[in-house]
């Protein structure tokens, strides 16, 4: 979809020039029609006044008396001439000298515009009228150069042009001025939300225009509740989890009592089914904490977080001697939800020291999102069973304690976040190396 | 050894108490965070259980009170809560070891063995000393011959304190406070009796007696 901006300035330039076209076209028309009325009411009048001096003689040859015309008939190619014909004979004015004008015999009362070439190149607008004078037909053409006053009408059109071009470029600039000033809270608007995503701020101001500001509040009502909604959620999860696991406790208590001691077979029976209902608990409630990309984003201090998990690590495998060196790459950045991250890395790490030798490598970095690359020295996995490693409680080695569902919990993360888990052996320290890709804040790449 | 149990559940918390008193610990309940808090800071116990959801005071907040003023009682947490948020709180708060619900007793029971034999400095696996080895699945001893003796309740938990404190100087009074729980009838007399009993069983050496301040398990530090 366009950008509103976009369509705004598309709009409104077309309007606008559509506009000014008009406008142009619209005044250039009507000079050229109120030019030409004009000039003809003019020679008209010279018609008049030339028709009032012709005269005619007994044998009805025409003369005009050029004297009492103006001095324009007078000079040569002045560009204001006349004819008058009469039959066969034609008078002309002193101005024409050698050349002609070629004109028709118009009918008594008649008019008759024409544009004619004139001479030495001159372009004439030739007003011709039909008279009956003393009984004979005669034609009275005037006409005039119009050639300097179109040069005139031309050079004030290209002035026109120029100013109404000029016009339509500083109208498009205020107009675009205009709606960036428009749609700036939009855009301050946009950059909350790049803010909110990396965890920068936790709400958006409300302050904007009518038309979004329900939509802000909207917003910022819904992430209120969805925070608050997320951790009644987590703690009523906790709550259950505390309260059938401790029943859970309780059974395995019966199954280990004396009473029982002299029938191993319903010990067995008993603590079977905790054993499962413990998983089931684990992973389904588990996969049900998972927040996933949520808005607002907290930023995760990564450094303090791997701290302290690899202290945790070591006290809970404090028996073993273990290494555990880690890396965390200076634009490492988590947007995401601290427990989900606390939780991945934990079931990783834990799966690690539970295998590896004494060494565990872990390397963070930003890589179109996070990338944790967990490596231990352990016996690594048999290439067939490294794909069935993320399934739901699935062991490739029954041999340590453990439930089989750390790596299974670990893939439910990545999933919540659009990311990637793989599974390889490490050429170099021979374990398992876990490589996870987060996607991230996808706000920030809008 | 004494231990003090802290868990909540009705049910749970007694069943809990007399498996661990079966297993050779004098083990006190307590059911409520503030108490707990209380008996922690004032009993001298070897080791306390501690469950997390507790009513009155979290046990995370009990576990930082106690490690705040310096009590080093080794604490392993159990809890339901096992996301790794709650691992991470509770070592950090101070705890020794992180056991989930639901376990099973004997799961429980080697924690704590592990954690005791770790706080006392030695070895993690079976607890041997000057050629005695204890055995905790049927309280019995192994001596350096080979044959095996077997021990009173009360003999266990003695010997097995003495095993984890060996070449220090323990007073009458600090064994009955390690060996007997809360509600128990206190008699440091009865102690004379119970290493005499060691004593004829285990060899005259092995136990010295400091007239007026108390017994030596073993060398002298």
């Amino acid at each position: 979809m366009r950008s509103i901006r976009s369509r705004l300035l598309i709009g409104l330039t077309l309007v606008l020039a559509l506009l000014l076209l008009g406008q142009w076209l619209w005044l250039t028309l009507t000079i050229d029609r109120l030019i030409e009325k004009q000039l003809i009411t003019r020679l008209e009048e010279e018609i008049e006044s030339v028709l009032a001096n012709v005269q005619l003689d007994r044998q009805g040859r025409v003369t005009v008396d050029s004297s009492a015309l103006g001095s324009g008939y007078q000079r040569v190619f002045s560009g204001l001439y006349f004819t008058v014909n009469s039959g066969e004979q034609r008078v002309f004015s002193r101005s024409l000298w050698d050349s002609e004008i070629a004109t028709q015999t118009v009918t008594t009362g008649q008019q008759q515009i024409d544009y004619l070439p004139g001479p030495r190149d001159q372009s004439l607008l030739a007003v011709s009228a039909g008279y009956l004078k003393q009984d004979r037909q005669i034609t009275v053409t005037v006409a005039e150069n119009i050639r300097p006053m179109l040069q005139e009408k031309q050079q004030l059109q290209r002035v026109f042009t120029l100013i109404s071009a000029a016009g339509l470029l500083v109208l498009l600039l205020f107009q675009a001025v205009i709606i960036s000033r428009a749609l700036k809270p939009l855009k301050q608007t946009k950059q909350q939300l790049i803010r909110l995503s990396r965890g920068e701020i936790s709400e958006i101001s409300e302050q904007g225009p009518a038309e979004i500001q329900p939509l802000l509040s909207e917003l910022n009502r819904l992430m209120t509740s969805m925070v608050a909604k997320t951790r009644r959620s987590r703690q009523a999860l906790g709550n259950l989890a505390h309260r059938l696991k401790t029943q859970l406790s309780l059974l395995n208590q019966v199954a280990d009592s004396d009473e029982l001691q002299s029938l191993p077979v319903v010990s067995e029976r008993i603590q079977q089914p905790t054993a499962d209902i413990r998983r089931i608990i684990d992973r389904e409630l588990k996969r049900a904490r998972v927040a996933g990309l949520t808005l607002p984003g907290k930023g995760v201090n990564l450094s303090a977080l791997v701290e302290q998990l690899v202290e945790t690590i070591k006290l809970i495998y404090r028996d073993k001697p273990l290494r555990i060196d880690w890396h965390i790459s200076e634009d490492a950045s988590f947007n995401g939800d601290r427990e989900d991250l606390l939780e991945l890395l934990g079931n990783l790490l834990d799966n690690a020291a539970k295998w590896c030798q004494g060494v565990i490598q872990i390397r963070i970095s930003q890589q179109q999102g996070l990338k944790l690359v967990v490596t231990d020295d352990g016996p690594g996995c048999d290439p067939q069973d490294l794909a069935s490693l993320s399934q739901r409680g699935f062991r490739a080695d029954e041999s340590l304690p453990g439930s089989g569902l750390g790596l299974a919990i670990a893939c439910d993360i990545v999933d919540s976040y659009a990311g990637k888990l793989h599974f390889e052996r490490d050429s170099s320290m021979g374990g398992l190396q876990v490589t996870v890709h987060l996607q991230t804040g996808s706000l920030s790449h809008v | 050894m004494r231990l003090l149990l802290v868990e909540d559940d009705p049910a749970l918390g007694p069943r809990l108490q007399s498996a661990l008193n079966r297993a050779g610990y004098a083990t006190d309940l307590s059911i409520e965070g503030k108490d707990a808090e209380a008996m922690g800071d004032i009993e001298p116990y070897d080791l306390i259980v501690l469950d997390l959801g507790l009513p009155g005071r979290s046990g995370l907040e009990v576990l930082t009170h106690w490690r705040q003023r310096d009590n080093r009682t080794p604490v392993i947490i159990l809890t339901a809560r096992d996301g790794w948020q709650d691992k991470v709180e509770g070592f950090r708060a101070g705890a020794d070891d992180y056991l989930a619900k639901p376990f099973q007793t004997e799961e429980l029971l080697v924690r704590i063995n592990a954690v005791l034999r770790r706080c006392a400095g030695l070895n993690p696996g079976d607890l041997s000393y000057a050629g005695l080895m204890l055995d905790e699945s049927d309280q019995s001893v192994r001596l350096e011959s080979g044959a095996k003796l077997s021990l009173t309740g009360t003999e266990y938990r003695l010997l097995r304190f003495f095993m984890l404190n060996p070449g220090k100087l323990l007073s009458k009074t600090t064994l009955t406070e390690h060996v007997y729980q809360l509600d128990s009838d206190k008699d440091s007399n009865v102690i004379e009796v119970y290493i005499n009993r060691l004593r004829q069983k285990l060899g005259q050496n092995l136990i010295e007696t400091r007239r007026g301040q108390g017994y030596i398990f073993g060398q002298r530090d």
